[in-house]
């Protein structure tokens, strides 16, 4: 109901407008007599005004009924629009965005700067009595005061400390906090005012539960306020994607970019280690996403810290981006083989030298190092430190060096599992497979004739990419003799068998990458070791595969993330042993803090708190530097479009939290308003002022209309 | 001019109407720097023979002493002056705003009396007469010592009056007024306007020359009174208006100023001196308009 009262028992008083129609019935009851010399002039102006008068004295009475009723309406405290039972005594939760789109453009300031003093004015305006918390919401969520505090320039100048960071509005946590700050109100109802940009966010699963638990709470209204950014283009850096494989120093490489930008022909630039060593040029309209790559030659090995900058717009904190490119020095490849049988002839069972030949041609020191091992001797420690496992026809490798190879698949390693001997059907399927992740069938096929052509399925494919039609057409010209049907399950075909089979599967698992090749490399299974594109095509793999390598001590995370990366490969142990020396810095310059130190396994992790601005984190131990972060703002956070509060009035509803009211459109100083509803006690009483001037006036009116009649 | 030594509200205290008609007459005069009243007793006018056995009040013994003959002095006496006060004593004379005032008929009654005790003071011949719908009660015209006792005496006593026919009244009493004189009309003048210059007329026609007090209560000309009233006709009981004055004052006024208007109108095309007069007015105004007629007469 848009009207209210502050003060509804008062309205009992309206019973006193009874009273001027009591006297006014007294009155005509007590009428005086009186003699008089002659009538004739009375009865003259008296018939004459006589059903005037009858009229006018109605309207007097109605008057004065309506005057009364205003003053005690007046009195009763009424309030237009608003929030029924916001009668002062309430408690007001207000949830202030400060994740990275606050820090938008939004006239002389910025969002949040905006946001602020509309929770500032809303503060001050709140009744007597009413109390306040307030939660900021970016790269952590908590509550600003302690404890609930009195509403007033107190509790307003408190804001004062709210600044914006770089970090994502994590809705979820909002609702956690909030539910956790309205159970200890000290005042009900509590208001949920959300004032910020009502940015775009992904639906989270956690909030139907965090909902939930702050419905349970007492008597929560949920209000919104759009504090909304200058309108004009806005562009930023989406994301960046280092080339899929294993870099080599000196080589040119490409690093892709998704960039919005703000305007046609926008310059990107790349740094690396602070030094602008690359640029391109959006070609694309403004204001969508688009990709562009930069000509990168790639620095030495080791770990460096990339940026992808713009220049700066309206949104600034999605105009950079960091990330961490991560050179080997060299790809250490383990090929793994079957013990050799007589009559394997000089391929080795399962033709394991001929990939180990193609990645290291004769021996030579090329950017790949290649050993190759029996399955019956490998070692853990050689699963586990080999950039890529290269499984040809391998045999059991026993429960330690299969729990090896899957650790190290999942820590970011390549495993490419090549298989082609029908006599290792059962071992596949009951324990290479699972192991693996992938579905235990595999069944083994021969070629009719001279066998069939593969097609390559995505010619985009980082394994294909940048070859032309003859190299691809060669490829597919190979005919394979042998292999085994897998099933088919969510792994990527790279190449597949005319009538469907897929020949090569790809899919990742944890941080590392798994191909399966559906045959092994002699001539009887297939025609490629004798194909020129064997040698490029099992060295794409294999680099493909091993993009992970050299990045132990290399992660991302965004904003609000817990930080956590393993050491570089090769940390001294003593260093890891001395946890007490572990430091992490950054990425706000000069602020150090602790590391912790974490194994997983046998895998050490280091790790630290959540950061709240985007650049890099180091992680070092005395003059050893240890790992490296990049840390981004969250999606988003950057150039997704705001929801607004019809969208999030929806998304609300969808979470049973129906919005009270939308405060957006209302004017910064009467926010209260809003809440309260507008208080119409002054204008109940200037009507009742208004309403006896008229009595006044209709009384006197009366008078002279008498005069002019005559 | 004057020295209100009797006020009305004085005069009404006193009540005796013989001691308010000298004092009132008294302190008129007073107040007087010329008296206009030197040689307004008889005037000389000749002698003739006195014939034995008349009175020798007049006889003039100084030409008896020098011619030896008895002459008798003879004053005119046409020259003295006839008045006949008519007095309304209808109902609505009766009306008394105030109670601290006096009512109409009273204020006239006083003010008559005053009259009455100047003009035989002049020797001046003086009647009365009262009047309702009809006739009540006369005095013939005298200029005798006790016709002021005659006077007062009715005076004293007048009805409650009913209603008001002065038109038809004052045509009666124009044709019961043998002689030319001064007929003083002492009324609220609440009747027809044009029924009253008529019979004001008849007096003129006959040779009268008429001064009209009409005596109003000061409530009449303002319609001061607070609150829903029902007012009640004095001349016609039973007869109501029910109205809140406050709302109607103005147009009251307007029409009973227009009647008043009239009135003074008509009355100065026929050559009749209207006097308007409220019973919180001193009586000297009265008598002093009545003086300047006299004056104007003789």
């Amino acid at each position: 109901m848009p009207l209210s009262f502050l003060n509804p028992g008062l309205l009992f008083g309206a019973a006193a407008a009874a009273l001027p129609v009591i006297l006014h019935f007294l009155s005509r009851r007590r009428v005086r007599r009186e003699s008089f010399s002659d009538l004739r002039f009375l009865e003259q102006v008296q018939s004459r005004q006589a059903r005037s008068l009858g009229v006018r004295r109605w309207l007097l009475l109605l008057l004065r009924v309506l005057a009364l009723l205003a003053v005690v309406a007046g009195a009763a405290g009424p309030r237009w629009g608003g929030l029924a039972d916001a009668s002062g005594g309430g408690s007001t939760l207000i949830v202030i965005d400060t994740s990275a789109s606050s820090g938008a453009r939004r006239g002389t300031g910025t969002v949040l700067d905006a946001a602020v003093a509309d929770a500032a004015a809303m503060i001050r305006q709140l009744p007597a009595g009413a109390t306040v918390q307030i939660i900021v919401a970016g790269s952590r969520t908590e509550a600003l005061f302690g404890d609930w505090l009195p509403a007033g320039d107190a509790a307003a100048a408190a804001l004062t400390a709210v600044r914006t960071d770089d970090g994502g509005l994590d809705f979820g946590a909002v609702l956690r906090e909030a539910a956790r700050q309205a159970a200890r109100a000290p005042g009900a109802p509590v208001d949920l005012v959300l004032i910020g940009d009502l940015q775009s966010l992904p639906t989270d699963p956690s909030w139907p539960d965090a909902a939930r638990a702050l419905l349970q709470t007492r008597g929560v209204r949920v209000l919104l306020r759009e504090v909304s950014a200058d309108r004009g283009a806005a562009g930023g850096v989406v994301d960046i994607r280092p080339p899929g494989r294993a870099l080599r120093p000196g080589e040119t490489a490409l690093i892709a970019a998704t960039v919005v930008p703000d305007q046609a022909g926008q310059l990107f630039t790349l740094e690396i280690d602070g030094r602008a060593v690359a640029e391109a040029t959006s070609a694309g309209p403004a204001g969508s996403p688009q990709a562009i790559e930069f000509a990168l030659t790639v620095p030495g090995p080791g770990l460096h810290a990339g940026w992808v900058r713009k220049e700066s717009d309206t949104l600034p904190a999605d105009d950079r981006r960091p990330f961490v490119l991560a050179v080997p020095s060299r790809l250490e490849v383990l090929v793994v083989h079957g013990p050799d049988r007589p009559g394997d002839g000089a391929s080795g069972r399962g033709g394991w030298r001929y990939p180990a030949e193609a990645l290291a041609p004769g021996g030579s020191a090329g950017p790949f190092a290649v050993t190759a091992q029996s399955s019956e001797v490998v070692s853990t420690g050689a699963l586990t430190a080999a950039g890529v496992v290269v499984l040809v026809d391998a045999g059991p490798l026993g429960r330690a060096g299969q729990d090896a190879l899957s650790e190290r698949l999942r820590a970011g390693g390549g495993v490419l599992l090549a298989a082609g001997d029908p006599l290792l059907a059962d071992h596949l399927r009951s324990t290479q497979l699972p192991a693996l992740g992938l579905p235990a069938v595999a069944e083994p096929r021969l070629g009719e004739g001279d066998g069939l052509h593969a097609r390559i399925v995505d010619p985009s494919h980082p394994l294909f990419a940048g070859l032309d039609e003859t190299a691809r057409r060669t490829v597919e010209d190979i005919r394979w003799r042998r292999w085994f049907a897998f099933a088919p399950d969510d792994s990527r075909v790279v190449l597949e068998l005319t009538g469907g089979t897929p020949l090569l599967l790809e899919r990742e698992v944890g941080e590392g990458r798994l191909a399966v090749l559906a045959t092994h490399f002699t001539f009887e299974a297939g025609g490629l070791s004798r194909s020129p594109m064997a040698l490029p095509l099992l060295q794409r793999l294999v680099s493909w595969l091993g993009s992970g390598s050299g990045r132990d001590g290399a992660a991302e995370a965004v904003v609000g993330q817990e930080l956590r990366v393993r050491p570089r490969a090769g940390a001294p142990a003593a260093v890891l042993a001395d946890a007490s020396a572990l430091v992490v810095t950054g990425p706000v310059a000069g602020a150090a803090r602790a590391a912790d130190l974490d194994w997983r396994g046998t895998t050490p992790v280091l790790g630290t708190g959540p950061a709240d601005r985007a650049g890099f984190a180091v992680f070092t131990s005395g003059t050893d530097t240890l790992g490296l972060v990049a840390i981004a703002v969250p999606a988003a956070e950057t150039t997704e479009p705001r929801d607004g509060a019809d969208r999030w009035r929806r998304r609300l509803a969808d979470l049973d939290l129906d919005v009270a009211a939308d405060l957006s459109g209302a004017d910064p100083t009467r926010l209260s308003d809003a809440l309260s509803g507008r208080n119409l006690a002054p204008w109940a009483f200037l009507l009742a002022a208004a309403l006896l001037a008229a009595e006044l006036y209709v009384g006197a009116a009366a008078g002279r209309r008498g005069g002019g009649e005559s | 001019m004057t020295s209100p030594l009797l006020t009305p509200e004085l005069a009404g205290q006193l009540g005796r109407i013989d001691l308010v008609a000298r004092l009132v007459v008294e302190g008129f005069l007073l107040g007087l720097h010329k008296s206009p009243y030197h040689g307004f007793s008889a005037e000389f006018a000749e002698y003739r023979q006195y014939i034995p056995g008349e009175p020798v009040a007049n006889m003039d013994w100084r030409a008896y002493a020098k011619s030896d003959r008895h002459y008798l002095k003879v004053f005119t006496e046409e020259t003295n002056l006839r008045a006949t006060i008519l007095l309304d004593c209808s109902a609505s004379m009766d009306f008394r705003g105030d109670p601290r005032r006096l009512a109409k008929k009273q204020y006239a009654a006083y003010l008559a009396a005053a009259l009455s005790y100047l003009l035989l003071r002049q020797n001046d011949a003086v009647g009365l007469l009262t009047f309702d719908q009809g006739p009540l009660e006369s005095v013939p015209a005298r200029s005798l010592r006790r016709q002021l006792f005659q006077v007062l005496k009715v005076l004293d006593r007048l009805p409650a009056g009913t209603g008001t026919d002065l038109g038809t009244v004052l045509h009666q009493v124009a044709e019961r007024v043998p002689r030319r004189g001064l007929v003083v009309l002492l009324s609220d003048l609440m009747d027809d306007p044009a029924r009253i210059i008529d019979g004001l007329k008849h007096f003129r026609h006959r040779g009268h020359e008429v001064i009209v007090f009409q005596i109003l209560d000061p409530r009449e000309l303002d319609l001061d009174f607070r609150g829903e009233v029902e007012f009640e006709a004095l001349e016609e009981p039973g007869r109501r208006v029910r109205l809140e004055p406050a709302h109607l004052r103005d147009a009251y006024r307007e029409r009973f100023d227009a009647w008043r208007s009239e009135l003074r109108r008509d009355c100065r095309r026929q050559r009749v001196d209207l006097v308007e007069i409220t019973t919180d007015t001193p009586f000297a105004r009265g008598l002093g308009a009545y003086l300047r007629k006299r004056r104007r007469l003789y």
